[in-house]
């Protein structure tokens, strides 16, 4: 049987998210569509982390990502509709599900300490995927103003949801 | 009579009580450190987009949830100073330091 390697869904991750060099940036209602998705898997992560843990740790930190995340997916939505902005669904998004669809699935074989562990380590690369992904690309393409604000408002939770998955990931060692 | 005395006896107290405040934004807690003397109010505001509370279990402090836009009000008690932190998000930290 194939050994659950975190370091792989990390890597589906961050080619999820890497724009190449050569590319042109993604548009507003691409970052809108990434911004969505990418909350999506971090929720749906969290909601399968708090039905298979029975860490108090990582459940309470499996529920705050789902109710921050959820919180900042209200605010994009709003933002969107009142921008009159349709999210338009791109190859980074798509991947985004899609990679997220594969690491549930892999987390769904695990129990015990060997869930915890995975869910937290990848809890650790998809923040630190997320900030990478903010600086770099989602921040410096947005166009519209109140966009860029939005995604400047948010990047602290992301910093201190990674602060917290490594302490976490310290004490699961 | 004795409730107007009561009330002349405060108002000293009062007279010197201060208000500080300290916005809970961007995941943390400005300014992290607050300086009070007993019967000072600290109002905690939250400006951010997420749920915090400022807890110090030791010193039997607890705001309870405070949603986006929410405040609390803590007339500071004698006693020894105490951290806090935000349970929820427990990378946010804070302290008060009692005079």
């Amino acid at each position: 049987m194939k050994k659950f390697t975190p370091l792989l869904l990390s890597s589906l991750f961050a080619a999820s998210l890497a724009v190449p060099a050569h590319a042109a940036g993604p548009n507003d209602a691409q970052i809108a569509a990434i911004v969505v998705a990418a909350n999506a898997v971090d929720i749906d992560a969290g909601k399968q982390a708090e039905t298979k843990t029975k860490n108090k740790d990582v459940r309470a930190f499996a529920e705050r990502m789902v109710a921050d995340h959820s919180g900042v997916n209200q605010q994009a939505t709003a933002l969107v509709q009142k921008l009159h902005v349709t999210p338009e669904d791109n190859d980074t998004s798509k991947g985004l599900t899609k990679d997220g669809m594969a690491m549930r699935t892999k987390l769904a074989g695990l129990s015990g300490k060997a869930f915890d562990k995975a869910y937290v380590d990848n809890e650790v690369t998809y923040h630190e995927t997320v900030l990478g992904a903010l600086d770099k690309t989602l921040i410096p393409n947005a166009s519209n103003a109140e966009l860029k604000a939005l995604l400047v408002k948010v990047r602290p939770a992301f910093v201190a949801h990674l602060e917290h998955a490594k302490h976490l990931q310290a004490e699961l060692k | 009579m004795k409730p107007l005395f009561a009330v002349l006896c405060w108002l000293p107290a009062l007279a010197g009580a201060a208000e500080h405040h300290v916005v809970i934004d961007a995941m943390k807690f400005t300014p992290q450190v607050v300086q009070v003397k007993p019967g000072d109010t600290i109002v905690w505001e939250n400006r951010d987009m997420f749920v915090h509370n400022v807890t110090a279990a030791a010193a039997k402090v607890s705001s309870g949830d405070l949603a986006p836009g929410k405040t609390w009000r803590y007339v500071v008690r004698a006693g020894a100073s105490f951290d806090y932190l935000c349970t929820l998000h427990p990378v946010m930290k804070g302290r008060v330091n009692v005079k």
